[in-house]
């Protein structure tokens, strides 16, 4: 069983809701988490892993180099290179190796042989431990400014799955781009989280489409619900129609940030909030769909 | 002068920042180039309308013209090619880079042909403050995120003038590739252990381009601020201003009234971020 949760916009609240559905979907499942936002992986902080059992490089890509002795500063590389990245640099060409994906178009077009090779590189890691609520949490994590955070993922998700638990809880990254399509592959459901402004309508409906396209199943919670509430009520009536569950109303509440400064999930640090509360009844709705 | 608005965390604000500095810069164009997640239009009350197609190149094989050497298939770093029985190549489309290299390589004229398929949009819309907004939309399914924020960013250079590039929330390579060029990146952070974590992974990337950074903090005194303070210090980026935590702010995004056409006093802060980042774009 695999859920997925995602927004398209970013900073909505995914991984508060996330660290807080974990804590309390383990208490009745054997469950395993993991952090697809690769980029700015973040559950870490409010899952509390102590040690990591293993870090894994994220083998497999490479990027390209140009002997500088050897090149004769033509050109024609970065005229084709497809990704932008090659400059010229007094007298010959040099390849940023951040932004490199390690086509082979640069060499296919130099008109000289031996002057640009490819050497492996390790754009981030898959790694994972126990946090102190006794499940495994599984992280993407890539080195800043690197390429493939899609593939990260999909190693990410293998090794996840290797843990043979009975509920697999993803964190997404903000957008729609391959690393969140990577997320929502093989989904049971995707939660899609959504505030009550049409700036997160859109990307959520962005996102949908997506969801549709693959022909998974989604349903929704409306976080801050209450600081707009017309908009929420359009939200709901918005989502009904199209078939897509409300499985809750998170309302507004300053113990997200404080809970969030303390590393803990809102749930265990604050139980009696107004958001842990909204938080147990989609666990609830969350139970009965699973 | 370009000034780039960044900060590895998603709703932080970038888009908030960006639009209210575009209303107060007057004679610049914002540029979207958070292509996944295109927002600032809506901020603006723009619609957007004629975009112009981001084409992605793709191979076409003419299998008579073929003769089965395999070497696309072998250049392919993607694995998108494979070869069918008599060893004549097959796309997998979703696979597909779209680098060129099979056509590069290819010896036989005529064996493989310009396609391309459309994985995004840009849009050029006058807003009703004045400037002109250029947004970047990835197609939704599309996985080029980088492409489309290439060739936005492309077209936004190559029309010139002073620009403002509001970027994605992550620090991946299609942040790197819109930062790269910048005169000034400002880093929209909120403090809390989230916002700070992946402010470092922006001012990491920008130390690397060797671009002058600043920091915005945003819902300033819901946290500490006190590692962002540190991360100030040991990357040498001042912090210009501190945008507060206010049910006013959240009205205004509620309502899409710019905050700097407002009496309100949280206005002030965006024009002393002005003249802050102006001064410091001076200095260097």
């Amino acid at each position: 069983m695999q859920l997925t949760v995602a927004s398209g916009k970013g900073g909505v609240g995914k991984s508060s809701i996330t660290a807080s559905l974990a804590y309390l979907l383990s208490k009745s499942r054997k469950i395993v988490a993991l952090d697809a936002d690769a980029d700015t992986p973040n559950l870490e902080i409010l899952l509390n892993v102590e040690n990591w059992k293993e870090k894994r490089p994220f083998e497999g890509e490479r990027v390209a180099v140009i002997d500088p002795k050897k090149c004769t500063g033509c050109g024609i590389c970065a005229l084709h290179c497809p990704y932008e990245c090659i400059y010229p640099e007094s007298g010959y060409y040099r390849v940023n190796e951040i932004l490199c994906e390690g086509c082979n178009v640069c060499s296919i077009v130099c008109p000289h042989e031996d002057v640009i090779s490819f050497k492996p590189t390790v754009p981030g890691y898959v790694k994972w431990g126990i946090t102190s609520y006794g499940f495994p949490l599984v992280t993407a994590e890539l080195l800043p400014g690197r390429p493939n955070s899609g593939k990260l993922v999909f190693e990410a998700k293998k090794r996840a799955k290797q843990f043979e638990r009975d509920l697999l809880l993803i964190d997404a990254a903000a957008g729609i781009g391959c690393s969140v399509i990577a997320s929502l592959n093989g989904s049971d459901y995707v939660l899609v989280v959504v505030e009550p402004t049409e700036v997160s309508l859109f990307d959520a409906e962005r996102l949908l489409k997506i969801v549709n396209h693959f022909g998974l199943k989604a349903v929704a919670v409306i976080n801050k619900f209450d600081v707009n509430r017309d908009f929420s009520e359009r939200l709901e009536s918005h989502f009904e129609e199209k078939g897509i569950k409300v499985v809750g109303k998170i309302p507004y509440d300053r113990s997200v940030v404080e809970a969030l400064i303390r590393g803990k999930p809102v749930v265990e640090e604050y139980p009696g909030s107004p958001f842990s509360k909204a938080l147990e009844r989609v666990v609830q709705s969350l139970e009965e769909l699973l | 002068m370009i000034i780039s608005v960044s900060g590895g965390k998603g709703g932080t604000g970038k888009s908030t920042v960006s639009t209210n500095l575009a209303i107060l810069l007057k004679e610049f164009t914002l540029v979207d180039l958070d292509v996944e997640a295109p927002n600032d239009h809506i901020l603006l009350n723009v619609n957007l309308s004629e975009g112009i197609p981001v084409k992605l190149f793709k191979p076409k094989f003419n299998h008579e013209y073929c003769t089965g050497c395999g070497k696309c298939a072998e250049v392919c770093n993607d694995n998108a090619i494979v070869l069918n029985r008599e060893g004549k190549p097959i796309l997998l489309e979703d696979l597909c880079a779209g680098c060129t290299a099979c056509k590069l390589i290819c010896p036989e004229r005529g064996a493989i042909e310009d396609d391309f398929k459309v994985v995004g949009h840009i849009y050029e819309n006058k807003t009703p403050y004045g400037f002109k907004l250029i947004t970047g939309e990835l197609l939704e399914g599309e996985e080029r995120t980088y492409k489309v924020l290439l060739e936005t960013k492309k077209r936004a250079l190559k029309e010139g003038g002073n620009l403002i590039f509001d970027t994605a929330a992550g620090a991946g390579n299609s942040i790197f590739k819109a930062l790269e060029g910048s005169d000034i990146v400002v880093a929209v952070t909120e403090p809390t252990p989230f916002g700070a974590r992946d402010l470092e992974k922006i001012l990491y990337t920008t130390s690397y381009l060797r671009l002058k950074t600043v920091i915005v903090i945003n819902k300033s005194g819901v946290g500490d601020e006190e590692e962002i303070l540190s991360l100030s210090e040991r990357y040498g980026c001042p912090i210009v201003g501190r945008i507060p935590y206010s049910e006013e702010i959240i009205k205004c995004y509620f309502s899409k009234t710019p905050i700097v056409n407002t009496d309100l006093p949280e206005a002030k802060v965006f024009y002393e971020i002005k003249e802050r980042i102006l001064e410091e774009v001076k200095c260097s």
